[in-house]
């Protein structure tokens, strides 16, 4: 077997996630739906990632000391069933692997490389994500600790650099778009968050136990959900919901906002270069993961082509998804705005045939 | 053998990836300033300041600069036609000044002139941006001296009079545009003249410009000076404020940092050094825009006034709050919400389309302005500190 | 006649080439790509008991060592007790004549004799050597010989007597050549592995300090001494070493480097698992966080493994800094090795797709700087880093005074005329320059190397995809590095993953910021 899932500690675990949660948190959503008419986003971030952690609080309860989700699926739903509803959850990380990537390529080539093609683009970060995926979630979970303090100064610099610029009238009106766009927007930050921490718990059986894979998932939804409310009050600050609306990088044009001088502070393309990096490793963590649940239900023994595909497939979404035809624009808003069933439905599937049936691994 | 194939793979993936078009540093020629005005054959002129000298181009030499003008329909025109004639390509990322005429400001053509594409050309959204009374190649010239061939003094200066001195607000392209399209407040651009001009009332009335600080501009190496600040309504320009005059806004406006006050009084010219502005506390309420403001000031040569301090105090307030209030009535009338007071008349609406459908601008001339402010003197006139 | 004869031969040029040829031995033809598979077949050893006939055991020695022709090989012949026929044999040059003389000859030929049991008698009684043993077995005979021990045969005893002798020249202890520190002791370890184990043995004076000596595994039948510390190296780890050790097997084994080679887990990995001392007082502070030490005969280096990152950019001197002084150093030595990898490339970055973060002056500086040089600024770069690289090969391979004056000629006079020819650029120069004096704060050689290859290949993607290709190339050369491991022990710990770490990484220091174990390196006791 060469499932490569290794050992990892808590720390790693925590960092893997937070990491993810604060790359999906800023960079996975539907801009232009979101923002278009006023911005309550930054409630609703930290709505979602609180709602992440009581769900994910309640699945370990429903599975067994080893942590395996996969086990626990078979489990409790029995050997057709559990198998079938592992699979919504598999496209369910792939897509939030994807939409960050679909996000920096945009970035990248409407900010930074504005001459260059989105597949150069796409072929740089292509072979660095197959790299981290086929070497397995010990290498993953590393580099996840070692972006995560480039991924706090991004976070700081970002703050810093705007903080002149930020204003408390450009959240108003505050309470628009309304209590029913914030409800749905809250449901669609389930999505941002409900990966990172779902993924660790696939790989729960390198984390050394059920309760470290608990620990690192609230402390990691916590801490990245945090950092992603920031980023989006701090987004909310900076620019009136609207004019955010037709962005294609939000977060990087926020570096720009406010009047400066000094060279040392032109950051904005070093700090948006940082988030990619960090990005990568929130994609490998959530591919890996992805990888791992799929060779658990088809038997597959090395992680390595399965990984290998998922980075290949999840880089060619990204970039389909930037092109313009209406049918992968249709998908791409479905995702944004119903992705996060993918993830709820195989949980509650879970929960409800762990109550029904009383199995446990 | 997988090995090889893996690596042969890598290789052709690494070739396919290819290059992102760079172009090194020496093959460009880099436009520090852009400046756009009404042109004489063509809709505008755009006028460049390049950073290196280019032979056989309309312009003036001067240390490793060059001003470069085109009459163009747009900005990607000009390009286009100034591309054909230079020996390099022009590059953008390092453009840190933006400047209009103020015919172009008072025409209402800079939001459209902005809009668009300029994104692809790589300037920086927090460019700088002025307006300027002159012809801008006069203006560009007279940025430009020997020892700072790159204008980099003015831009400084700038950055030296809203810090040091409060007479200007530096504003960046992407607030400008901010504050055109929405209500919640006007943009109030540095505003910049050649030195020499002759002294007109500013919108106010009251005190003249282009003297930032009430005083001649002094003859120096940069030709052209900051002269106050231009006031906008939406997107289009309508009027000049002074030096001091926009320091009464920016201290209205939190913004204020320090500075120096010219005001009368009976006792003769105050001088005033402002150390420290409060945070303003501003409402409001049934029509009434209510500010209070509390300044700190030390009095320049006390021993030359002939008055109490809680007079002196009591003076300025009163003087302070009229100004202030003469400031506002006239840019309300201009249809200019300098002060911001419509980001104040927003945080009551509860959803943006009932805001974007509410015509403040309409309804601000009809507010009425209540500024309070309260001086605290440091030193008594009579009794300056021995220090 | 003669004449014409010579002129003819000179025209028809049918002389036979003359030259030696190497012909080829080995039956079959290679493959295409791969030469010839390496015979499977393995020496069996040699399981002949000591034969009691001196007359064969004379036979066996003089084909072993071919000593018809080799003369090192001494067969002295003399009675023991006066009465049996016996004969000492050793290598001249590797044993000590006098002592041969003076305590086994004398002795054995004044003994009183006895009837039986003459090789116990010999032992425990007549020969006064220090290190004496008995053995039954032809290969112990000729590997005592080898080593420079003398082998004493008797007649009619199915054993023989081997006895230190080792007496061959070697120099004395030396100061460390290329560890040299200011504080701390100024010994290095010697090509004598004895003298090299008690080099350890003085600083480690512990009962459960442990040196096996084994085979090498070369053919050149050296030994080596696997050192560690019995009660707290982690016992698995010492067995995976043995493991390996044992796997070894190669023509000839000259150096404590090769051993590391074939030690290592990742072979194709530019960066080293395993550390290379000079030093004695490092190799005990290795021993006593728990590693192994590995000493080989003839090399006066020692290995140290497992190591991580840290370890390779940590010097000598770290361990004797006080805290303030320790971290300092520390700070520079990183920056220096971040300067060394990435300056190059983030300026080519930025000078070919990100001149916006450039200021106005360093622009201007630079585009004056390089007019009229020809090369484009990528081909200019990745040029003198190869050139520097020549510089310091040309500097390192020149011995002595010469050796210090290559690198002045070729960093000054080249570097100026190259500028001055419109070759390179001034402002390229100064980042090489810089760029390679960050490569040289690297402790580490192997290290500096695996750097200097790596930053052009980060210079490349820099051109190509400015930023994006650096962070890229950076990330990808991070996540190899963390994958990596050293005899089980991850390459980045304890950083990634998180472990205690006994000495301090970047801040503190000192003797008092010491703690008491690698955590990574899972020891079997506390210290």
């Amino acid at each position: 077997m060469n499932l490569r899932l290794g050992r990892f500690g808590l720390q790693e675990g925590t960092a893997a996630v937070a990491v993810a949660a604060l790359i999906s948190g800023v960079f996975s959503l539907d801009v232009s739906a979101t923002y278009a008419r006023g911005n309550l986003c930054y409630a609703a971030t930290a709505a979602g990632a609180l709602l992440s952690v009581l769900l994910l609080g309640l699945l370990p309860k429903a599975m067994g000391p080893e942590a395996d989700l996969g086990e626990s699926f078979r489990l409790a739903l029995g050997p057709l069933l559990g198998p079938v509803v592992t699979l919504p959850l598999i496209l369910g990380l792939l897509l939030a692997a994807v939409l960050p990537l679909f996000r920096f390529l945009l970035a990248m080539e409407r900010y930074i490389f504005v001459d260059a093609d989105y597949v150069p683009l796409a072929l740089y970060l292509l072979p660095v994500l197959l790299l981290l995926v086929t070497r397995g979630m010990e290498c993953v979970a590393r580099m996840a600790k070692l972006l995560a303090l480039p991924a706090a100064f991004a976070l700081g610099a970002l703050l810093l650099l705007a903080g002149p610029a930020f204003r408390l009238y450009h959240l108003y009106p505050l309470f628009s778009p309304g209590f029913g766009a914030f409800c749905r927007q809250t449901g669609e930050a389930l999505f941002r968050f409900l990966p990172g921490g779902l993924a660790l718990i696939a790989v729960g059986r390198g984390c050394q136990g059920k309760k470290f894979v608990a620990s690192g998932v609230r402390r990691g939804l916590l801490l990245g959900g945090a950092g992603a409310t920031m980023v989006q009050l701090g987004l909310g600050l900076t620019f009136f919901g609207p004019d955010m609306a037709p962005m294609s990088a939000p977060v990087y044009c926020m570096t720009m906002a406010a009047r400066q001088d000094r060279l040392g502070l032109r950051l904005d393309v070093l700090v948006l270069f940082l988030w990619v990096m960090a990005g990568l490793a929130a994609a490998g963590f959530y591919l890996y993961a992805a990888a791992l649940l799929l060779c658990r239900l088809t038997g597959g023994e090395d992680i390595r082509p399965v990984g290998a595909l998922m980075g290949l497939l999840a880089v060619s979404l990204a970039l389909l998804f930037n092109f313009d035809a209406s049918v992968l624009q249709a998908v791409l808003r479905a995702v944004y705005a119903r992705g996060s069933w993918l993830l709820l439905s195989p949980l509650l599937f879970l929960l409800l045939g762990r109550a029904l049936t009383g199995r446990r691994p | 053998m997988r090995r090889v194939f893996l690596l042969i793979l890598g290789l052709l993936l690494a070739l396919s990836a290819g290059c992102m078009e760079g172009v090194p540093l020496d093959k460009y020629c880099y436009v520090l300033d852009l400046g756009i005005e009404r042109g004489e054959r063509m809709p505008y002129r755009f006028v460049f300041l390049l950073n290196r000298d280019v032979e056989g181009e309309p312009g003036q030499e001067g240390g490793g600069v060059s001003v470069v003008h085109v009459e163009e329909r747009s900005l990607f025109d000009a390009i286009e036609a100034l591309s054909g004639a230079l020996s390099a390509q022009l590059s953008f990322e390092r453009a840190t000044l933006l400047a209009f005429s103020r015919e172009i400001a008072e025409s209402g053509e800079i939001p459209a002139l902005t809009d668009g594409a300029w994104g692809r050309l790589k300037i920086r959204q927090n460019i700088r941006v002025i307006i300027l009374e002159a012809d801008l190649i006069s203006a560009f010239q007279g940025f430009i001296s020997p020892e700072d061939p790159t204008m980099s003094r003015l831009k400084a200066n700038v950055k030296l009079y809203m810090d040091s001195f409060g007479y200007v607000e530096d504003w960046g392209m992407s607030r400008m545009r901010e504050a055109f399209r929405h209500q919640a407040g006007d943009a109030l651009l540095p505003y910049a003249a050649l030195v020499g001009s002759a002294p007109r009332a500013d919108m106010a009335g009251g005190l003249a410009y282009p003297y930032t600080g009430g005083q001649l501009l002094g003859e120096g190496q940069i030709k052209t000076s900051l002269a106050g600040s231009a006031v906008f309504s939406g997107g289009r320009m309508k009027g000049v404020l002074s030096g001091q005059h926009t320091m009464l806004v920016l201290m209205a406006n939190g913004v204020f940092r320090a500075g120096h006050l010219r005001l009368p009084s009976s006792a003769g010219e105050l001088n005033l050094a402002l150390y420290r502005v409060g945070r303003p506390q501003r409402r409001l309420q049934d029509g009434v825009f209510t500010c209070r403001i509390t300044l700190e000031a030390d009095l320049e040569r006390p021993e030359r006034v002939d008055l109490e301090g809680a007079a002196l105090s009591a003076e300025a307030e009163a003087y302070l709050s009229a100004e202030l209030a003469r400031v506002f009535s006239a840019t309300a009338a201009a249809g200019a919400d300098v002060f911001f007071v419509g980001a104040e008349a927003m945080g009551r609406f509860f959803d943006w389309e009932s805001w974007e459908s509410y015509d403040f601008a309409a309804r601000l001339g009809k507010i009425v302005p209540d500024f309070q402010v309260r001086v605290k003197l440091s030193h008594s006139p009579r009794d300056p500190a021995l220090e | 006649m003669k004449i014409l004869d010579t002129i003819w031969r000179g025209l028809r040029f049918c002389e036979p080439d003359g030259r030696f040829e190497l012909l080829e031995t080995e039956p079959g033809a290679p493959s295409f790509f791969h030469g010839r598979k390496a015979s499977q077949e393995r020496e069996l050893p040699d399981e002949r008991p000591v034969d009691p006939r001196l007359k064969e055991s004379r036979r066996r020695l003089l084909s072993a060592f071919k000593g018809q022709v080799n003369r090192d090989l001494v067969l002295r012949a003399f009675r023991f007790c006066g009465t049996v026929d016996a004969l000492a044999v050793f290598l001249s040059g590797m044993a000590d004549g006098d002592r041969i003389s003076e305590f086994i000859l004398k002795p054995a030929q004044a003994a009183a004799p006895v009837k039986k049991g003459l090789a116990d008698y010999a032992l425990k009684t007549v020969f006064s050597l220090q290190e004496a043993e008995k053995t039954d077995r032809w290969a112990q005979v000729v590997s005592a010989i080898l080593e420079g021990r003398t082998a004493v045969l008797l007649a009619g005893e199915r054993e023989a007597v081997l006895l230190d002798t080792r007496g061959y020249a070697c120099r004395g202890v030396d100061r460390a050549q290329n560890e040299s520190t200011v504080l701390g002791p100024q010994e290095a370890f010697h090509e004598n592995l004895r003298v090299s184990v008690t080099l350890l043995r003085r600083i480690i004076r512990r009962a459960d300090f442990v040196c096996e000596f084994r085979p090498a595994g070369g053919k050149n039948n050296v030994q080596l001494a696997l050192c560690y510390l019995g009660g707290v190296c982690n016992e698995a780890l010492l067995q995976e070493v043995k493991k390996r050790l044992c796997a070894l097997k190669i023509d000839a084994l000259l150096s404590a480097g090769t051993v590391g080679q074939l030690l290592e887990d990742s072979p194709r990995s530019p960066v080293p698992q395993t550390l290379l001392t000079e030093r004695p007082d490092r190799a005990a502070a290795a021993l006593m966080a728990g590693k192994a030490v590995i000493l080989v005969e003839g090399s006066p280096q020692a290995l140290v493994l497992p190591v991580s990152l840290w370890a390779l950019l940590e010097t000598p001197e770290d361990s004797y800094l006080r805290r303030s002084a320790g971290t300092v150093a520390r700070l520079v030595r990183l920056f220096g090795a971040a300067v060394s990898v990435l300056m190059p490339a983030y300026f080519l970055s930025l000078a070919y797709h990100h001149q916006g973060l450039l200021s106005s002056d360093i622009l201007s500086t630079v585009i004056s700087s390089r007019k009229l040089v020809f090369l484009p600024l990528g081909l200019e770069m990745i040029f003198l880093l190869l050139v520097f690289q020549l510089v310091r090969e040309a500097g390192v391979r020149v011995p002595g005074v010469v050796g210090q004056t290559v690198g002045v000629i070729g960093g000054l006079i080249l570097g100026q005329a190259a500028v001055a020819a419109n070759v390179v650029s001034t402002v390229g120069l100064i980042i090489v320059a810089l760029t390679g004096l960050g490569n040289f704060v690297i402790p580490n050689y192997d290290l500096q190397l695996a750097v200097a290859y790596y930053r052009v290949g980060l210079c490349l993607l820099a051109v190509w995809g400015g930023l994006l290709g650096l962070f890229c190339g950076a990330l990808a050369g991070l996540i190899l590095l963390a994958d990596q491991k050293s005899f089980g022990v991850p390459f980045l710990s304890p950083v990634a993953p998180k472990a205690v770490a006994k000495g301090p990484l970047l801040f503190g220091g000192g003797a008092r910021g010491r703690g008491t174990g690698e955590d990574d390196m899972n020891p079997e006791g506390a210290l």
